[in-house]
């Protein structure tokens, strides 16, 4: 509403509280002067003054592989952004100003053969052609991560061009664009300024965010499955729930405690907190679904403002 | 433009599709250093796109590297997978119907509680809900159980149902308000039924969009929950490498996502009678 | 008042809250009125006086934001002998107010014709639903019959070849006829056309306006017709209601109105603008409309001509200045008491 001061949802608020949390993690990691790589104490702690959230079945400490989790996507999340919006940008406003032009004829096909790439399949398969025939497998799994964000970024043009293109193209047949034109303004500028800055600012930055969700959710994924994620000692969420799986399966005790009546429920999960198991999936778990979460949000609250509430 | 004339250029589009798929990714193959294993197959590389679609059309595909018929691999593959992908299509799609009706008025209280607890479900990755299945039952399920829990686990994670009923629930309102729907509250007439068809066309269209997040998923949660169907196998050839049938699985995929989207464009024409013929009778009234 | 009012009005609040917005806007502020049965009455205001959201409300087929806050109404159907409430008491939110009149008592033409069609069926097959609310017992071919006859009612050219057509293929004029002949389908004794012409090339609004009027005359219904178009009001008005803001300012029967002026300021005003587009002069208006809320006294007082001290401190009172002729005016009100 024009005039009256913008209220601030709860959604802005988790939005851009969970992107800072995510920022200071990424700079928290830095610091980190436990080693995550290296064996520390006994495996399965619970939580203790010297371990906070206890340690893990090979016994590294379980906070310092938290945070330093953030390496595995702050990154490569940001740069599967970059390619999205450097390739997305140009395309869709080509194809939302021009519509009729060849080239945009020949975007379009292209954007709707990417788009029929399922993300995941696409980033397995060349990502396993690009494993089986480099020379250097070792040098290859350190930039691994760029190419999973960069394929993730890729797969993601379609949507972001397609949407942008539609409100480029609406903003085409607006008045203000054809009176910019009658004052003689260039093209570049109609669209570089009036059109694309002025009014789908917010339109992009929440692809951005949707596309961030859609990475870590990749990146956590095949870091669970072990073979195409964050190489093996370095952590990620997603193998931190891998690494642990067998130890608390095994126990069983974390969820089915031996008799069902409160006082068992209670001994169980305390049990199972203070081997450490409890902690060692409810951490990562919260970790990805809090992050997941917020980044969407915040793209929710760049949808607000595109839709101008 | 006549339906005919219509569905038969999308087809067209969408084979070409297929097609240009199967030769980037055959392309990568062959132009990769170090794969010599599709060269086998051919000698040069439009000799090999040649093959492909003459494997795919006479039903043979040669040999995977395990020994069997890739073909038959995939047709193995498929038949475990597919009523999963589909399964959790539907359910999602119906359950997000039911949530949307239901969400459709002002929510107070449990209602809005209920709905956050969708929401926050949701959008928790499918290996995340898989994993934390396998955690709850400590074994991984077997037989109908398997599918009916991959079945629900898709039509949940990855944001699939969030997804369905902020699309559903924001078109029932639209369509709720509109005055031909008005109309027919007003003389007292089947809303529903005058409805359907235009929350189909949308729904449709959502599952169509959601297709390669699907495959993507079941890829995932047959590995989680060791399912042997066509995402396991395809992640198996991809680590091993098993480069023909990883070939014919990432066309498969492909060709699945691209068959539904022509469907949608069935159902459209179908249903609207504003695509399906152009003829405008200007009499004035 | 009105001896034999087949809908009455008192005090209806109609609220509606904007998309992003958590408080409501009061856009009807206690409205009453009554309709004479059998009579064309027009409700005439500009955009955004609620003139369309209170009928809309009324009938229960307004927008899932508004809500009616306050208020009662009261329908009495021909030959009952008693009046069915559709509203309140107040506050009470009734989700179908129509639920305890027969189906299809009512029915209502909108201003965009293309949208009150459904554009996935045909012209025939909805008028054929109305016809099968009114008409459930009979055969199929005496409903199919009554269908063309409907078509042909509305004076459409060919009405077979039009009820195969679907509505996107049908030019703005026709598509108004076909949404007409749905909406009388029912056989309606309560008739509410919302700016039936709005949408329409000016060479076919009269044509429309006057089939309205005809065919309600012929068949006893009353109208109420929603309209900002005092040339078309002068044409058809029995009885008027001028709305502002939300706020009801005059109601009172033709005399009162034509050959004018009216006896609020605002009601003055309108007319005085229609005279000088008719005569080709530039308009005299005092200024746009404001926004609804904030206010302390009367609602008009941003744009009258006549202030008092009075007008800056409270909404006049309804006063009754002749029999069935009402004003809400300080002004009107001191020189009549």
């Amino acid at each position: 509403m024009n005039g009256a001061p913008r209220r601030i949802s709860a959604v802005t608020v988790f939005g851009f509280a969970v992107v800072a949390a995510l920022v200071l993690l990424r700079f928290a990691a830095l610091f980190v002067d436990t080693d995550p790589a290296l064996v520390t104490d006994t495996p399965m702690l619970g939580p203790s003054g010297a371990h906070l959230l206890g340690t893990d079945p090979l016994g590294r400490d379980l906070l310092a592989r938290m945070i330093a989790s953030s390496e595995a996507f702050f990154f490569p999340g940001l740069f599967a952004c970059a390619l999205a919006v450097l390739l997305a940008v140009p395309a869709g406003a080509a194809i939302g100003y021009w519509p009729e032009a060849r080239a945009s004829a020949a975007i379009r096909a292209t954007l709707t053969i990417v788009a029929a790439w399922p993300r995941l399949v696409l980033v397995v398969v060349v990502v396993a052609i690009f494993t089986a025939s480099v020379s250097d497998p070792a040098a290859f799994a350190e930039v691994r991560l760029f190419l999973l964000g960069g394929l993730v970024g890729l797969s993601f043009v379609p949507q972001m061009a397609h949407a942008l293109a539609e409100r480029v193209l609406f903003f085409r047949r607006e008045q203000f664009v054809e009176a910019a034109r009658a004052h003689g303004l260039s093209d570049g500028r109609i669209l570089g300024f009036h059109i694309l800055w002025a009014n789908c600012r917010n339109l992009v930055l929440r692809q951005v965010c949707t596309l961030f969700g859609a990475w870590l959710l990749v990146e956590t994924s095949l870091s669970y499955l072990g073979h195409y994620g964050v190489p093996a000692p370095r952590p990620s969420w997603g193998n931190i729930l891998a690494d642990v799986r067998f130890a608390v399966i095994n126990t069983r005790r974390l969820l089915i405690p031996e008799s069902w009546t409160p006082g068992g429920v209670v001994d169980a999960i305390a049990l199972a907190v203070n081997e450490g198991g409890a902690l060692a999936v409810a951490a990562p778990t919260v970790a990805i679904a809090v992050s997941i979460t917020g980044v969407l949000a915040l793209g929710e609250h760049f949808a607000r403002r595109e839709e101008g509430w | 433009m006549t339906a005919a004339h219509l569905l038969a250029r999308r087809a067209l589009a969408l084979a070409g599709v297929v097609l240009v798929s199967s030769i980037v990714f055959g392309g990568m193959l062959w132009f990769a250093p170090g794969s010599s294993a599709i060269h086998d197959q051919a000698d040069s590389f439009p000799g090999w796109v040649v093959f492909f679609w003459t494997g795919v059309a006479t039903w043979d595909l040669g040999p995977s590297y395990r020994g069997i018929g890739v073909v038959d691999l995939v047709a193995k593959g498929a038949a475990r997978t597919l009523p999963m992908v589909f399964g959790a299509l539907a359910l999602s799609l119906s359950t997000g119907l039911v949530l949307a009706l239901a969400f459709g008025d002002r929510l107070r209280g449990l209602g809005r509680a209920a709905r956050a607890l969708v929401h926050a479900t949701s959008l928790v990755p499918v290996f995340l809900l898989g994993y934390l299945a396998l955690v709850v039952f400590a074994v991984p399920p077997e037989g109908w159980q398997q599918t009916l829990a991959a079945v629900v686990i898709l039509a949940l994670g990855d944001g699939m149902l969030t997804d369905v009923v902020l699309v559903l629930d924001a078109e029932l309102r639209e369509l709720q308000d509109r005055d031909f729907v008005q109309s027919v509250r007003l003389r007292g007439g089947p809303v529903a039924l005058r409805l359907a068809p235009h929350i189909a066309l949308p729904a449709a269209q959502l599952a169509a969009g959601k297709m390669t997040f699907l495959v993507g998923g079941v890829l995932i949660l047959e590995k989680v929950l060791g399912i042997q169907g066509i995402g396991l196998m395809g992640y198996q050839a991809a680590v091993q490498p098993d480069f023909p049938l990883l070939i014919a699985i990432t066309v498969f995929a492909t060709a699945l996502v691209a068959a539904t989207h022509l469907s949608v464009d069935v159902l459209r024409v179908m249903v609207d009678p504003r695509v399906r013929k152009d003829r405008r009778t200007e009499v004035r009234a | 008042m009105v001896s034999d009012p087949i809908l009455r009005a008192e005090d209806v609040w109609v609220r509606v809250t904007p998309r992003g917005a958590t408080e409501p806007v009061a856009v009807v502020r206690g409205a009453s009125f009554s309709i004479p049965r059998g009579s064309q009455t027009c409700v005439v205001g500009e955009s955004g006086s609620g003139k369309t959201i209170l009928m809309r409300s009324i009938l229960g087929i307004s927008s899932a934001r508004s809500g009616v806050t306050g208020g009662q109404a009261w329908f009495q159907p021909g030959g009952a002998s008693q009046a069915r409430a559709v509203l309140g008491p107040s506050g009470r939110r009734r989700r179908r107010p129509l639920a305890r009149l027969r189906k299809g008592w009512a029915g209502y033409v909108f201003q965009h014709p293309q949208e009150a069609l459904d554009p996935f069926r045909t012209v025939g097959a909805q008028v054929l639903d109305s016809v099968r609310v009114a008409r459930g017992g009979e055969s199929r071919e005496a409903q199919q019959a009554k269908m063309l006859e409907w078509l042909d009612a509305v004076r459409l050219p060919d009405p077979r070849g039009v009820a195969r057509l679907h509505p996107h293929e049908l030019s703005g004029g026709m598509a108004q006829r076909a949404a007409i002949a749905t909406a009388l389908g029912t056989e309606p004794e309560f008739l509410v056309a919302d700016e039936p012409t709005t949408g329409l090339d000016w060479s076919v609004r009269r044509e429309i306006v006057e089939l309205l009027g005809a065919l309600c005359r012929e068949r006893g219904m009353t109208l109420v017709l929603i309209s900002h178009d005092f040339q078309v009001v002068e044409r058809m008005a029995e009885r008027v209601i001028v709305m502002y803001r939300g706020e009801l300012l005059e109601d009172g029967p033709r005399k009162r109105f034509f050959p004018g002026p009216g006896r609020h300021p605002y009601t003055a005003e309108l007319q005085t603008r229609v005279r000088d587009l008719e005569e080709g002069r530039a308009g005299t208006g005092q200024g746009a409309i404001v926004a609804p809320e904030r206010t302390e006294g009367c609602r008009f007082v941003h744009r009258c001509p006549q202030v008092v001290h009075a007008c800056k401190t409270g909404m006049p009172p309804d006063v009754v200045v002749n029999n069935g002729h009402r004003v809400r005016c300080h002004v009107v009100h001191r020189k009549d008491a």
